[in-house]
């Protein structure tokens, strides 16, 4: 009996050890990546225990929230702002307007560095998200300040876009001087009450500079800007370099939204001042508002 | 393709036949399936660079239609995507399921994307108020 244990004793730890190295064997077969699987369920079993909460948008890191916003236009983030607190903090970072800012406004940019002879950003103590909205709104006009002057540019926007006309103007068929008086302005209602034809638009696409960039600008922003602009409009400001005359057509004032400073400038001679124009506050805005006008007059 | 494993194999390892373990301890092991897919994939046929802001709310408007189809996924699976590519620095992922979450709040309302992302609304309805007014935006600049 002794001996027949020993013997299955032995026949048992003989199946046994080959067994064990045959695992083995496979084992170390198996690819690495194979075996990090492995661990990887080992990993997933020890979570499960634990009580793991499903993945959701909370365990998302800011910084790859924030590359989503980068995907979205300018009023879809606005509009994740409202989602929640988190997502409001992310939503109004800097590092995510100013990057939108640079995706919208590159060709804005490089136009109105040109005539302002400098690249545009944020002024300090603006936020980015500020910066966009008013930079939207102002752009053009800015980008208009002196190009009415037969001699040197003459520029129009219409409909959005920045249209060079300097070398069209004496060939203009409506006459030199009608297009002469909207040089430096905005000349859309005009250019669309006329009614020009489909040649007269194709005409167009060969003096266009810069078009309409695809964006837009917080409501607020906008009607500040806009009271600000028509408050300005009324004053009696006439130009320092030229004689006082009746008929010189009116300043004109412009938002400079690189300096955050409201500046004017003369159509007369197309000197424009660089004194701040000091502008009386929107009485019934929002606390909001309040807070961003304080930072944008006061500088 | 990822720059955290590039970083853990060591330089001179590159002639060895030898395989490497290397340990991804976050990285689950059906998520980490899906990752060498899209590894895989990318090798072959490279994902056509997303356009920003994206063009449409539709993934198979935005990348190839391999791609789209690859991130039709659960969302639980989707955000383990982006931590495993976040985690692994893989840019091209991060690129396409960035993109996907970005093409779920395209076009959708606040409420709508809480409502699609499960997210609890903590403002106050006074806090909620100001946000909506600071947040009101004007297409025509």
């Amino acid at each position: 009996m002794l001996w027949f244990c020993g013997e299955e004793w032995q026949f048992w730890s003989h199946v046994v050890m080959v067994l064990v190295s045959l695992s083995v064997a496979y084992w170390q077969s198996v690819p690495s990546t194979m075996r990090s699987y492995a661990d990887a369920w080992c990993y997933k079993a020890k979570v499960v225990q634990v009580a793991s909460p499903s993945v959701s948008s909370v365990q998302v890191p800011d910084d790859v929230v924030r590359c989503v916003f980068e995907l979205l236009e300018a009023r879809r983030i606005a509009a994740a702002a409202v989602v929640c607190p988190r997502w409001r903090s992310m939503a109004d970072a800097d590092a995510v307007w100013q990057s939108v800012w640079h995706r919208d406004f590159f060709e804005v940019d490089a136009a109105l560095s040109r005539a302002i002879g400098r690249r545009s950003r944020a002024p300090p103590g603006t936020p980015w998200k500020l910066f966009y909205s008013q930079y939207a709104v102002t752009w053009l006009e800015h980008a208009l300040v002196g190009a009415n002057l037969e001699d040197s540019r003459v520029h129009v926007g219409i409909r959005g876009a920045l249209y060079d006309v300097t070398t069209f103007a004496s060939s203009h068929p409506g006459s030199a001087d009608t297009l002469l008086d909207f040089a430096g302005s905005d000349a859309t209602q005009t250019f669309e009450a006329v009614g020009h034809s489909t040649v007269a638009s194709g005409l167009m696409s060969s003096m266009l500079i810069v078009s309409r960039p695809k964006t837009g600008s917080l409501a607020l922003v906008k009607a500040d800007i806009d009271h600000a602009k028509s408050r300005l409009s009324k004053l009696t400001l006439p130009c320092p370099r030229c004689p006082p005359d009746a008929i010189a057509p009116p300043h004109r004032p412009f938002y400079d939204a690189t300096t955050a400073r409201w500046h004017q400038w003369w159509p007369c001679c197309g000197f424009a001042s660089r004194i701040l124009v000091d502008v009386p506050k929107r009485t019934n805005s929002s606390s909001w508002s309040t807070t961003f006008v304080t930072s944008f007059w006061a500088s | 393709m990822s720059e955290l494993v590039k970083t853990m194999i060591p330089e001179e390892a590159d002639d060895d036949e030898e395989a490497q373990e290397i340990p991804l301890p976050n990285v689950k092991s059906h998520v980490l399936s899906k990752v060498i897919e899209f590894c895989r994939r990318y090798t072959e046929d490279p994902m056509a660079e997303i356009e920003k802001p994206l063009k449409s709310a539709n993934m198979h408007e935005v990348v190839q239609e391999w791609y789209a189809k690859y991130v039709d996924v659960d969302q639980e699976l989707l955000f383990e995507l982006i931590l495993a590519a976040n985690y692994m620095d893989i840019k091209p992922l991060l690129d396409l399921t960035c993109a996907t979450v970005a093409s779920m709040i395209k076009g959708k309302t606040p409420e709508e994307i809480r409502k699609t992302f499960n997210i609890v609304n903590d403002f106050t309805p006074e806090e909620e108020a100001q946000v909506r007014e600071e947040n009101k935006w004007c297409e025509e600049a």
